[in-house]
């Protein structure tokens, strides 16, 4: 029988991760100061690009709350809520492991970011279909928090394949750039890779834990 | 859910290959030593500044005060110009703009001479005549007429203050196209053109005037008609798509708001050599090794899922190269790459989850059939909403951190190259997955039942 995970149990761990590397990531930059660190190619992140950045966050939390409405009726507020936060946390931690492992904060590491929200909402999906499914079909037999639990445990299998499938794809981008002498470009596959996996568990994790808690 | 014959498979594959082929390798042919391009391939993609470097040049206001309103301008005019990828540093206490345009950018002037005209004065006149000082040539192999000289230099008919916008369009006779770009006049200047132009007072019926950016002569067109629509069109023998392009996205965006002077030119350098090499041979080694874990795990079932990779891939490399379109391809990045790897990840995602349901369902012993509906239905919703839901953060990304005229007008000009290019890509990605991650698998499958029956074949247990 396959042994299963705890993923509600996961949660603190997965923030206490979350905080440690965020606030490493900044400490980093802080305390070293200037581009010594990671170099970083935006030299003038001016307010105009925060606001935008704002803007993006706001829209998306709108939209994405607008289709999980019309998707999942009562429970889609909740659902965008939690799938809108986990993937703020996971760009926050994209953001801190490219920093953490050096790599040049430039478009590319906003392609991490955006790599890390993509897989954060696809891993929800996946998580709220699996959930609801588990929910309605036995309401009376099964109580909510194993619903979830089962439900986590069934996407985290797939995911698992998933998360094997990218590996392959960056490490062939990185066996790639190091033929190639392209260091610049090989430093972005370890947060990349680190990042993919932390997006899912946390996703995973941080849903099961607020589904635990209302339940 | 109704058996599909062996056929639908095939022809499906069959299509999807030779799709995948023409987006790929493209189509061209020669007319002596000119290459026509049908369809562009890969090899056509234009590379941002990332990949290939770009051209930089820096120019200093005349009023340091006026700076940031310079580089509004000069952003305005990148984002007509349709310059999806371009960097511009503003250094406001020294009232330094440094604009890098891609080198690999697919134009009849070179990236250092559309960097030029992009950070120029910008100012249109009309001109009596069309003396010059000097003849130079382009990068084009064209000649350009510099400086007025004589009448022409001494009068002028319109300036910028009389034009309210400016377009292009092409015109072809006899298999021969001719690019024009057209001048909206306001009121006030469409009244002097009237005047000017009007075939019993006006004072330059049937004579040439000619048409200056700058100090660089556009053309010198003979009045034939009077010009009363409050419009004028022109065009010469060096006029190609790319230029009226330019000319428009500069006249369009108006003057800048002072003049500015050149500090230095320089060549920007990519962020490694070779990076469209490592991408080409790292997309062929993911999409085999995919491909094999596929195989390894789906069986026959696979190819159903390779099928459905291989045109989400071309799909998406369609839009970027923008396959049979005219001008130029999207200026495709290293972020976009990234997206464009993500995005068949996305459909081979999808499969995934058809083909987990389905080896489960063989595993409890449902017939194949029955096992390939339910992963089918099953999997549906899943896959409409990751794509909606990507789709949506995409969406949000090309129009916030984009360059078109729309988003600019919204959002303002500040632009993110990186973030714009994975937008624009994994946009279409998700869009196109709705059709490669469940359309394609699920005919492929209920086809490929009564090719083997076995679920065996399927990643079932034998």
């Amino acid at each position: 029988m396959k042994k299963s995970i705890n993923f509600a149990s996961l949660s603190k761990l997965m923030l206490i991760i979350a905080a440690a590397v965020v606030v490493a990531g900044i400490a980093l930059l802080a305390i070293l100061g200037g581009n010594t660190f990671a170099y970083c190619s935006f030299a003038n992140l001016s307010f105009s690009l925060v606001a935008k950045v704002a803007v993006a966050a706001v829209l998306v939390c709108a939209l994405v709350l607008v289709y999980f409405v019309i998707r999942f009726k009562k429970s889609g507020v909740m659902m965008a809520v939690v799938s809108t936060i986990g993937a703020a946390v996971n760009a926050l931690v994209a953001f801190a492991l490219c920093i953490i492992c050096r790599a040049n904060l430039s478009d590319m590491a906003f392609a991490v970011v955006l790599f890390a929200v993509a897989l954060s909402y696809i891993t929800f999906v996946l998580f709220a279909h699996s959930f609801t499914k588990k929910t309605s079909r036995k309401k009376a037999a099964e109580p909510e928090v194993d619903a979830f639990s089962v439900a986590a445990d069934k996407v985290w299998q797939l995911m698992v394949i998933m998360l094997i499938l990218i590996c392959v794809v960056i490490v062939a981008a990185f066996v790639a750039s190091l033929v190639f002498s392209a260091w610049v470009l090989a430093l972005y596959a370890l947060p990349a890779i680190l990042t993919a996996v932390f997006s899912v568990l946390f996703t995973l994790s941080f849903t099961c834990k607020l589904y635990a808690d209302k339940a | 859910m109704k058996r599909l014959g062996i056929s639908v498979s095939l022809i499906l594959a069959v299509l999807i290959l030779a799709f995948s082929v023409l987006s790929v390798f493209g189509c061209s042919y020669y007319v002596g030593d000119n290459k026509n391009t049908v369809i562009k391939g890969f090899g056509s993609i234009d590379w941002g500044v990332d990949v290939n470097g770009g051209s930089k040049i820096a120019v200093k206001a005349a009023s340091v005060d006026e700076i940031d309103a310079v580089a509004d301008v000069v952003r305005d005019r990148a984002a007509g110009f349709g310059l999806t990828d371009h960097r511009i540093v503003v250094d406001e206490e020294a009232g330094v703009l440094e604009l890098t345009v891609p080198s690999s950018l697919d134009c009849d002037f070179s990236a250092a001479e559309v960097a030029a005209f992009l950070t120029a004065y910008g100012e249109v006149t009309l001109r009596p005549g069309g003396s010059y000082t000097t003849m130079n040539v382009d990068s084009s192999d064209s000649a350009s007429f510099i400086t007025p000289s004589g009448t022409t230099a001494q009068s002028v008919l319109i300036t910028s203050d009389d034009i309210k916008g400016s377009s292009w369009f092409e015109y072809t006779e006899e298999k021969v196209t001719y690019y024009y770009v057209n001048l909206d006049f306001d009121a006030e200047g469409a009244e002097k053109m009237a005047a000017y132009t009007n075939a019993d007072t006006g004072t330059y019926y049937n004579q040439t005037v000619s048409i200056w950016l700058d100090d660089r002569m556009l053309a010198n067109p003979t009045v034939s008609e009077t010009i009363d629509q409050g419009a004028l069109s022109f065009s010469s023998d060096s006029m190609t798509q790319s230029k009226c392009e330019l000319y428009s996205a500069i006249i369009s965006s108006g003057t800048l708001p002072c003049t500015v002077s050149i500090v230095s030119t320089s060549e920007a350098a990519p962020v490694a050599g070779n990076i469209s090499d490592i991408i080409f041979i790292a997309g062929i080694v993911a999409l085999v090794a995919i491909a094999v874990i596929m195989l390894i795990r789906y069986k026959l079932g696979a190819v159903a899922g390779l099928c459905a990779m291989l045109l989400q891939f071309s799909a998406v490399l369609a839009v970027i190269t923008r396959f049979a379109g005219e001008g130029r391809t999207f200026l495709l990045t290293i972020p976009g790459a990234a997206a464009l790897a993500l995005s068949v990840m996305t459909t081979v995602f999808s499969f995934l989850l058809m083909g987990e349901r389905m080896k489960s369902e063989l595993s409890r012993g449902t017939v194949l059939g029955t096992a390939i509906s339910t992963a089918v239905e099953k999997s549906r919703m899943i896959i409409v909403d990751m794509s909606i839901v990507l789709a949506v953060v995409a969406l949000m990304g090309l129009f916030i951190f984009g360059t078109s005229g729309l988003t600019v007008s919204i959002f303002g000009a500040y632009n993110v190259s990186g973030v714009y290019n994975f937008s624009y890509v994994l946009f279409f990605g998700a869009v196109f997955n709705l059709v490669t991650g469940y359309l394609v698998p699920q005919l492929m499958l209920r086809s490929l039942q009564s090719f083997a029956k076995k679920p065996s074949m399927f990643g079932g247990a034998k």
